[in-house]
Formats: C-alpha cells, structure tokens, sequence
C-alpha cells in the first residue's frame, strides 16, 4: 500500500485519472438519486434548451430531455456494461488462455487457432454482425458480445504469462507434490503472473468503454430511451448546430472516462509490471 | 498505453472545440458539373432498388417514376387526376370503364404503346407467380377488350366507382407487351416514361437520360437524373450538404431544422404521410378491446406532435381510424383525449390491474420512429402500459417483425382513394393487415365503400366505418409531413400524394 501512494505521489496524471473514475463511479451510484429530473422526462415545453435555462443545467434535446440526467443516468449502463465486459473476457481469456499454453501441443494448437479466426475480424466488426444477427441488444447481450470479441487478446496475454513461469521451479515442485493441472494454474502460477493481467484487465476497461460508445453511436448498442453515451451522440447529430451541447457533452464525457481508464490503467502498468 | 493517453487527452479538447465551430463554417456551393452543359439533377435514394413495378414494394420512386408512366397521374398542385397515357376515362355504373388511350407514344425501344399494353399491364396482376402487390384489387376485372390501339374497356365483377384511382397506384406503371421479362428482367426497363435507363450499377447509382420522344412537348426538362443509392440518411443528407447532390427524400424533421439552418437549401413537405401505430387484434393483450382503449386514453396528441417537431392539426394530424384528416372522406370526431384513470380503470376491466408490458417494433431509422416511439413509452407508462421498445433498421423491421408482433409502428404512403387503403390493411383478408383486424362489421363497410357508386352514400359507410374504428379499431393514426431536403438550386419539384415524384418538371436554375 505504501509503495502505491509513492507511486500515486509521484504521478500526478494518475492522481487526476482516478479522481475522474471515481467522480464517474460517484455519479452512476447517487447521481440518480440527486437529480430533479428522469432521464426520459420530456419538457415538451422546452425543446432543445440551451444549458443552464428552466432548470436544465446541460440544457435539453430535441424530445426535452434533459441531457445532465441523460449523461448521469448514461455513466450507469457504460459502467456497468464495461466493467462486466473486462471481467467476463478477461475469466474466460484467463481460462482459455492458461489452458492453451499449460497443456501445449494440440489444445494449444486448437486454442490458438480459434483465437486467431476470432482476431482475424475486427472486434468492432465482429460485435455489429452479432448483434445484428441477434437483433436484440440487451445489457446482457451486448456484454457477452463485445466480451467474445475482447477474449482472444486477453488469452493471448494470459497464455503468454503462463508461458513465462510454466517452467518456473516452484511449478515443478508443485507438480512433485502432485498437485491438480487446476491448483497448478490458478493457486502456483496465476499469483506470480497476475501483474500483466491485471494491466490487461484495465486497459480492456476502456477498450470496452470504446466499443460500447461506438456500438451506440452506430445504432445496435442499448435500445432508447437508455441513455446509451454514443447513441445520444448519434441521436441528436442532425441538431449539432441548433443544439451543439447536445453532441458536446455526451462526447466529453466519453472522452473524460476514456481518459480517466487509460490513465489509471498506465499507472497499474507502471506498478504492477515495470517497478517490479 | 501512453501514446493512446496522449492521444485521448488532444481529442478532448479538440473534438469540443470542433463542435463548436462546425456551424460556422459556410456550406459548400452547389456547382454543376460545368464541362457539359447538360443540366443534371442529383439525387440520394435510400432504397436501392430498381424493381418492376408490382413485383414488391421496395423501389427507388424517383427511378420508376421516371421511367415509367401510369394511366392517370395527379396534379400536384390541385390534388386532382390529370390524364397521363390515358386521355380520358368514363364508366356509367362503376363496372364497365372505357379508358381513351394518349396516340404517339412510344416506349424507349421507339415501340409504339398501344391499348394491348395496358391489357398485359392489367393482367400481368393476376400472373400467380408473381406475388403482385395488386393482384387482390385487380381480381375484381372480369374481362378486358382493346376494340382498337387506343381504347381499353375493362369489364368488373362488381360496380367499382372509384376504379379509376387504382391507374395511379405505383404498382400500376404501364409496361411493354413486347419486354421479354423473363429473359431481360431489370436489364433495360421499358417504360414511355421521361428519362431513359442509361446504367445502372446495383446498390450503387443509377443513371437516366432524357426520353427525347417523350410525348409531354417541353418535358422533361433535366437532361439527366443521377441517383445514388444512399442507405443511410445522415450520409445523404452530407452529401446535400457538401453540392454532392440536389435532392435527398424522405429526411427527418431534425434534418430539416439542420437544412433550415444553412444557407442554399429548403424543405419541401408536398403531402402528409401515415405513422399507423398498430395494435394486433388476435394476440395479447390487444385482443381485449379495453386494453386498446386504455392505450388510446393514454395518448396525449399535442405532445406526440412536438415529439415530431410540429404542431398539432398544423404540421401533425392525429386520429384513431386509418383515414388521413385532410382527405374528404375524413369525418371530424373529437379526440377522446388523455385520461389516465379511465385507461387505468379500463386495464383493470381487461383484467391487468396491475398494468402490463408489451413489446413495440419499430423502423429505428425510418423519419420519426425514434421519436414516437419514445414519446409513446413516456406516455404510456402513466396508465401502466410498460412498452418494451424493440427498434430495427428499416429493412430488418419489415422483413423480421412487420406484420408480426404486438404493437407496432409502420410509415404508410396516403392513397388517394382511401377504399385502396382499407382493402390492403384493414380487411380482414387483406394482404398488408398489419394488425390483424378481423371485424366483420369493419369487412362489410369496406366491401360496400369499394362498389357504392352513390357518393352520400358511400360516404355514409365512410362515417360508419371511422366510428366502428373509434369505439373498437386497433389503429392510431399519426400524421406526419413527407420531408424532401433540396438545394435552393432545384426548381418546380413535384410529388403528389401517389407518392411518386414528377422530376419531368424539376430543373436546375
């Protein structure tokens, strides 16, 4: 702990980074509760409102809407579904991936190659086709897809890791002792090669944030009213003149928490990989 | 990682401060091609087919409106029929109609069209192997004789007073007797209509030349109509923005405000389309006519209308029947008006006193779907009535889930004669019922309304019939404008409320 706030002392920008998530992981669990208007709420009385007048402080969109609930209401969903998305793909990648180079030969072989076909197609590509197949997207959805096409590099990252400690001695030893493949791989190995993961896992965060954006901006993310941060985006773009905060703001915030993750995640990397 | 940061952080001050000034930039000029002088009107298509006529709906209008022609055709600015390859029409009981066909024209292979076209044109409707979109509306003709080149008499089962209407559907363009279909399909449409196919690249643009034997003197006026098939509206209308393109169909009324906005562009609404939010008689929880009630009680109409950027009975129609408010069959009933505990009280009566979910398909990329749908939820939710909104691109919409679900929201084109309307969506056999009404009341009106040839009465049956669709229908009629975005460099646009455009008229200034 205390060579982390040496770290934190020292990197000003990760200060700033993780004040940023936690004013956004602050916003998704009260903000809801402190606001004085639903995010689906229509003031039909005032259409496209410029910020700050009747009450709302980021103004309104082109339904009344007022766009701070929207964006605070927004932070739950992107939140959530990110977060689940880098937990999910980063299990199953460690699974896969700790399986693939613990066993070698032909499951390695196999893992492999199913991880290259899955890589070989864009993730953003690979998340619009499914979902445009399954044409439903629910929280659940969406988070299964974009975690299938976020495994393979997280296998990757995972069987590399193995690769490194498998011929470690403590390894032999434990395999002297007779232990089970499984406490091999998740009580001997894991422990010692969970820095990269672990820097995996928060880069994947913001990928995912990323992903999640993109997919709402190109209209198969979460079904309206949600306030999908890139649907509102893509929603109100006909107005960006006469209504400009409408884009601004959602954009901003996707960039804020964007930026917080990735700033967080280089500070993970400097301390869980590089002091090391 | 770092680099990404870095990079990141740029784009959060950059991407505000672009946004900010993205409307100070002055739009593109519109320039015309000027190595040829040949005046070309650009347009962006969504849908990118070419399809003929009758075979499915789903054509690009602006192409086959342009190179076919159609019996009767409507004067845009009266709303009146015009005659068009027929010159004149008569029937003395509404069974045997007598159409007087327009001499000298010819078809873009220089044949001559003639009254044995339009008899293959008509009867091609029957063609079981084709699916014809009109093959129930034409199964009323029981013979058709052509006494010489330019006479058709078409003989009907039953008395049809307003037969002549079906001449300007879209479905109806007058085809070539000689067009080999089955050996040239789409390849080189033969109509005798303005413009002649040049090329045609599938799902890319599409390229028409003058017809220069084109039998209107002075028509068209265009040299050329370039269409580009543009699924995405947003591209289109950039494209309109940047001169790429002179006229972009069907935009949304956000677009709209977008194009006000800018300089060298206006909108054009030349006639009101339906939104027909239906309500599937044969399913739960609709099947209960309380609970179609409730749904209508929650409706508040004025807000619907400013959730489409309008106001109520100026830009935005609202009515519970499948009649449009402009239209003189319109018979004036009072909006119910909201009433949250009588919807209440109604779902309770239909047994969901707790209220109840229920699933709502709709275009999510078609004009105002989004923003009715949306709206519905917010409206709804009061009385209890939870909509689970289930949005789709157009086409994912109308090939998956139209015509089978629940609850849903479909654009409809008007027809001009409303009885061409009643007879597809909402007779019980009807081919494009999309709400599965089965009222046998609702049949014997529409039955009556289609062979009634006097006109009191027949608009007695019309009365009777918006009545029946107030106390019990399964539709919610919202009227909204049909949206064209052009550059002001476009002159004398036209597109009566057949819904295909007249760019013989359209030119360049």
């Amino acid at each position: 702990m205390k060579t982390i706030l040496l770290h934190l002392k020292n990197n000003p920008l990760a200060i700033l980074g993780i004040m940023i998530l936690f004013l956004w992981i602050f916003a998704a669990l009260f903000g809801p509760a402190l606001l004085s208007y639903n995010y689906t709420e229509m003031d039909m009385e005032h259409q496209m409102t410029t910020p700050g007048e009747y009450g709302h402080l980021l103004g309104t969109d082109a339904l009344g809407r007022d766009v701070f609930a929207r964006i605070i209401y927004g932070s739950r969903s992107i939140l959530t579904v990110a977060l689940m998305t880098s937990l999910v793909s980063s299990i199953v990648g460690i699974l896969i991936g700790f399986t693939a180079g613990y066993f070698g030969s032909l499951v390695d072989t196999f893992f492999l190659r199913a991880m290259d076909i899955l890589m070989a197609i864009p993730p953003l590509v690979l998340s619009m086709v499914v979902l445009g197949i399954l044409g439903d997207s629910s929280f659940l959805s969406l988070t299964l897809i974009v975690s299938i096409a976020f495994t393979p590099a997280t296998a990757r990252v995972a069987r590399g890791a193995l690769l490194s400690c498998k011929g470690s001695e403590y390894v032999d030893a434990a395999r002297i002792r007779g232990e089970s493949h499984f406490i091999i791989m998740f009580v001997e190995i894991l422990p010692n090669t969970i820095g990269p993961i672990i820097v995996e896992i928060t880069a994947r965060f913001a990928y995912s944030i990323m992903m999640i954006a993109s997919l709402g901006f190109l209209g198969v993310g979460l079904q309206p009213p949600t306030p999908d941060w890139g649907m509102m985006v893509i929603e109100n773009k006909s107005i960006i003149r006469a209504a400009s905060w409408t884009v601004l703001y959602p954009s901003l915030a996707i960039a804020s928490l964007v930026i917080a993750v990735s700033l967080f995640s280089d500070f993970v990397s400097k301390v869980m990989i590089h002091e090391k | 990682m770092k680099k990404f940061t870095i990079f990141m952080m740029l784009g959060l001050f950059i991407i505000p401060t672009l946004s900010l000034f993205a409307g100070g930039q002055k739009d593109a000029e519109i320039k015309q091609p000027e190595a040829e002088k040949k005046m070309v009107i650009r347009i962006a298509e969504q849908v990118p087919n070419l399809i003929t006529p009758g075979a499915w709906d789903g054509q690009a209008f602006s192409l086959n409106s342009s190179i076919y022609d159609y019996l009767i055709e409507m004067d845009s600015a009266t709303g009146e029929l015009a005659p068009a390859l027929a010159t004149e029409w008569s029937s003395k009981d509404g069974k045997v109609w007598t159409f007087k066909l327009r001499e000298g024209v010819k078809f873009h292979d220089g044949s001559a069209f003639t009254s044995k076209d339009v008899q293959f044109t008509l009867e091609r409707t029957q063609d079981p192997d084709l699916g014809h979109l009109k093959a129930k509306d034409f199964a009323v003709v029981k013979s058709i004789s052509t006494p010489n080149d330019y006479t058709v008499i078409i003989t009907l089962k039953e008395s049809l007073p307003t037969f002549q209407y079906s001449m300007t559907d879209y479905n109806v363009a007058m085809l070539s007797s000689d067009y080999d279909y089955s050996k040239l399909g789409e390849s080189a449409p033969m109509g005798t209509g303005p413009f002649m196919l040049k090329k045609l690249i599938p799902k890319e643009s599409a390229l028409l030349v003058k017809n220069s034997n084109y039998w209107q003197p002075g028509l068209p006026k265009a040299d050329e109509l370039q269409i580009y098939f543009v699924p995405d509206i947003d591209s289109s209308v950039s494209l309109l923005e940047a001169g790429k393109v002179d006229i972009v169909p069907q935009i949304s009324p956000l677009i709209k405000q977008r194009l006000e906005a800018g300089d060298g562009f206006k909108v054009v609404s030349p006639y009101q389309e339906s939104r027909f939010i239906a309500m599937a008689m044969d399913r739960e929880p609709f099947d209960d006519n309380n609970v179609r009630l409730a749904f209508k009680y929650s409706m508040d109409p004025e807000i619907l209308a400013k959730a489409c950027q309008g106001t109520l009975n100026k830009e935005i129609y609202y009515n519970e029947t499948p009649i449009v408010n402009k239209l003189a069959q319109y018979k004036d009933i009072s909006l119910r008006g909201q009433d949250i505990k009588k919807a209440k009280d109604l779902l309770a009566k239909a047994g969901y006193p707790d209220g109840l979910t229920v699933e709502f398909y709709y275009a999510s990329d078609h004009p105002y779907g989004k923003e009715i749908a949306q709206t519905l939820k917010e409206l709804t939710a009061p009385a209890g009535i939870v909509l689970d909104l289930k949005g789709f691109p157009r086409d994912i919409y109308l090939s998956q889930y139209w015509m089978n679900a629940p609850l849903l929201l479909t654009g409809w084109g008007v027809r001009v004669d409303p009885s061409m309307l009643l007879m597809l969506a909402y007779h019980s056999e009807g081919p494009w019922n999309e709400s599965h009404i089965n009222d046998p009341e609702v049949d014997d009106l529409i039955t009556k309304i289609k062979s009634e040839v006097d006109d009191a009465q027949r608009q007695e049956y019309y009365d009777r019939l918006q009545e029946v669709f107030f106390e019990r229908g399964t539709v919610i009629n919202l009227q909204v404008p049909y949206l064209v975005g052009l550059s002001d460099a476009v002159q004398d646009y036209r597109q009566p409320i057949t819904m295909l455009s007249q760019l013989k008229y359209a030119y360049i200034k």
